[in-house]
């Protein structure tokens, strides 16, 4: 990569860090580090909501997904809007007007202490593996592009975040929240401004190209349980799925607990409401743009860099002969495309749709190649290439102008370190807040918890980075607890959910709980094929329907409206 | 502007511009798909 692309990486790291440093003189008490003191305007918090949600997971894997897949990925999001909306009148002014510092927290003074342990002890297991993993995505890519030890490319991403977030607290991580959306939207638009201007047909021609390949279809209407991006998936479990994500996990509600008021907490989740969408179609659309440029440039074989040199060097003489053909399919396949346009141009519609009929066999038969050099590349190196994480970064380095590589990449840190900061940031709060001081020391003052949070956020942050570099062989054991986390996901709303119903009791919501995390469980190995959209909805549901049903023997039940504040409790 | 009120002209926004970016995606896949 040429020397002003890392010039650009270097500036955009020293100025997120500088700024980290600058934020760390208005943070001296505990309500400061984690809270803001709940000062923030609602659109920092809403850019941060919207940073943390978009890891570097969702720019590298969800352009990869347009470009092989198409659109439809979207319909995951469909729920989105709904649920902030919900949250808006439910979960947020009772979080917001509690004061607590923890969703969790506002457990406790509804229901009981074992709750409120249990639900915090959950998202720190769930979260504090899943941060390892936010680092290690970006991080193996780096590793495979530039030819990188892994650890430095966890250091890279890592440490940079784990100093302005230990230092500045919330401050540093929303306001440097706000300058990385801005890093990645500039991004995404140049990269689709440049993908525009140099393709070489008409868009109009491009698109229909597009469209005969199935990458513009959108809507699937079919109602499956077992396929995640249809329309019903995406409006119902979707609205679950977020409403557990947004309304539950504290790495999203310490976003809107710090900002100054409710109605400006309500405002910052509205941002992703209308926002959400938009953002994700268009990040979409690169990939499906990517997909019409390679059409008229040759791709690679394999765009993962490391796995194309160990099958090199393993099988050169079959590696070459795939090339070989894989390179007369795109030349056949890049006439064919040409051979619609030119047609389309002439207002040649029965012309167009034969020429449409040869141009997707020859998509086909390039498809083909494809597969078996992916087949060669699993076998060589005994891995799942994963091939599609690395379509944005080989286009990026490969035919991007002077400069825009560098604006890229610096997205690409952007979205990981907004993510991992935030997760820190929330893991420190529930650590110091529902553990230390509920269980440990009460009675500590405000300096020496300031201090204890700043040691917690550098442990968990040194956690994340060891469990991203050992990514590759803690594998199944990150799976493992992934998957543990789906069981208890939708469950924790349930508790949510219960806490607002009059009648519901603390043994009801404790024990709801485990019944809905049991249910989720057996529904999970029982059939596997349910999509896990669908485990939020089932643990939720199971969780309400448990705990009413148990709270109907128990005695009466701890306020629901949202209690004054009380630092004993906290 | 009582709290009602001004939910529901919030949820009017929300739900138009999603119902706008629906629409566009729409026209795309109908467009340009067979």
């Amino acid at each position: 990569m040429h020397w002003i692309n890392w010039v650009i990486v270097a500036v955009y790291l020293v100025v997120v860090v500088w700024d980290g440093l600058r934020r760390t003189r208005g943070t001296t008490n505990i309500e400061g580090y984690f809270l803001a003191n709940r000062s923030l305007p609602w659109w920092a918090v809403g850019l941060s909501v919207m940073a943390t949600q978009l890891s570097a997971v969702t720019l590298i894997g969800t352009t990869g997904q347009g470009a092989t897949d198409g659109l439809r990925f979207v319909q995951f999001y469909f729920g989105l809007p709904i649920a902030m909306v919900i949250l808006g009148v439910t979960l947020v002014p009772f979080l917001h007007g509690a004061k607590v510092y923890t969703a969790y927290e506002y457990l406790e003074r509804r229901f009981d202490p074992r709750t409120r342990s249990l639900t915090s002890f959950l998202f720190l297991l769930s979260r504090g593996m899943s941060c390892g993993t936010i680092i290690a995505a970006p991080a193996v890519v780096f590793s495979a592009i530039f030819g990188w030890d892994l650890t430095w490319s966890v250091a890279l991403i890592g440490i940079p975040t784990i100093i302005y977030t230990v230092l500045g607290g919330v401050q540093a991580v929303t306001w440097a929240d706000v300058k990385q959306m801005v890093v990645i939207v500039a991004a995404i638009v140049a990269i689709v401004v440049v993908l525009l201007l140099r393709m070489p047909v008409p868009l109009d021609d491009a698109l229909a190209i597009a469209g005969a390949t199935g990458r513009l279809r959108v809507f699937d209407f079919s109602f499956s349980l077992t396929d995640t991006y249809t329309f019903w998936s995406g409006i119902l479990g979707g609205t679950f799925l977020m409403l557990s994500y947004f309304g539950t996990d504290q790495s999203q509600v310490q976003r809107y607990l710090a900002a100054r008021s409710v109605d400006e907490a309500r405002s910052s989740l509205l941002m992703s409401a209308y926002w959400k969408i938009p953002l994700q179609a268009l990040i979409l659309l690169m990939g499906v743009l990517i997909f019409l440029f390679y059409l008229f440039q040759p791709p690679p074989l394999l765009y993962n860099p490391a796995h194309e040199r160990r099958v090199v060097a393993a099988e050169p003489a079959a590696y070459a002969a795939l090339q070989e053909r894989y390179a007369g399919s795109l030349a056949t396949r890049d006439r064919a495309a040409r051979e619609v346009a030119r047609l389309r141009g002439l207002d040649d519609a029965a012309g167009a749709a034969a020429a449409m009929g040869v141009f997707r066999e020859h998509e086909a038969a390039v498809g083909v190649i494809r597969t078996e050099a992916l087949s060669a590349a699993e076998r060589v190196t005994g891995q799942n290439s994963k091939d599609v994480n690395y379509i944005i970064p080989r286009f990026v380095l490969d035919h991007l102008p002077l400069g825009m590589a560098g604006l890229f990449l610096a997205a690409v840190l952007a979205a990981a370190m907004s993510s991992i900061a935030a997760e820190l940031n929330s893991l420190s709060t529930a650590t110091v807040i529902d553990f230390y001081k509920r269980w440990y020391r009460p009675e500590g003052s405000d300096a020496h918890y300031l201090k204890v949070s700043k040691v917690s956020t550098a442990l968990w942050g040194g956690f994340a980075c060891v469990v991203a570099t050992y990514a590759a062989t803690l594998g199944s054991l990150i799976e493992v607890v992934n998957r543990f986390g789906s069981f208890f996901y939708g469950s924790i709303l349930g508790v949510f959910l219960l806490a607002m119903i009059r009648r519901a009791r603390a043994g009801g919501a404790f024990f709801g709980l485990l019944a809905g995390m049991g249910t989720v469980a057996a529904v999970s190995f029982g059939l596997p094929e349910i999509s896990f959209l669908w485990h939020n909805v089932i643990g939720a549901v199971t969780v309400v329907a448990v705990g009413l049903m148990i709270s109907r023997g128990e005695g009466p039940g701890g306020p629901i409206e949202p209690a004054v504040h009380s630092r004993g409790q906290a | 502007m009582p709290p009602a009120s001004r939910f529901r002209q919030t949820l009017l926004r929300v739900l138009t511009i999603q119902a706008v970016a629906l629409a566009l995606l729409w026209w795309l896949q109908s467009r340009y798909t067979d």
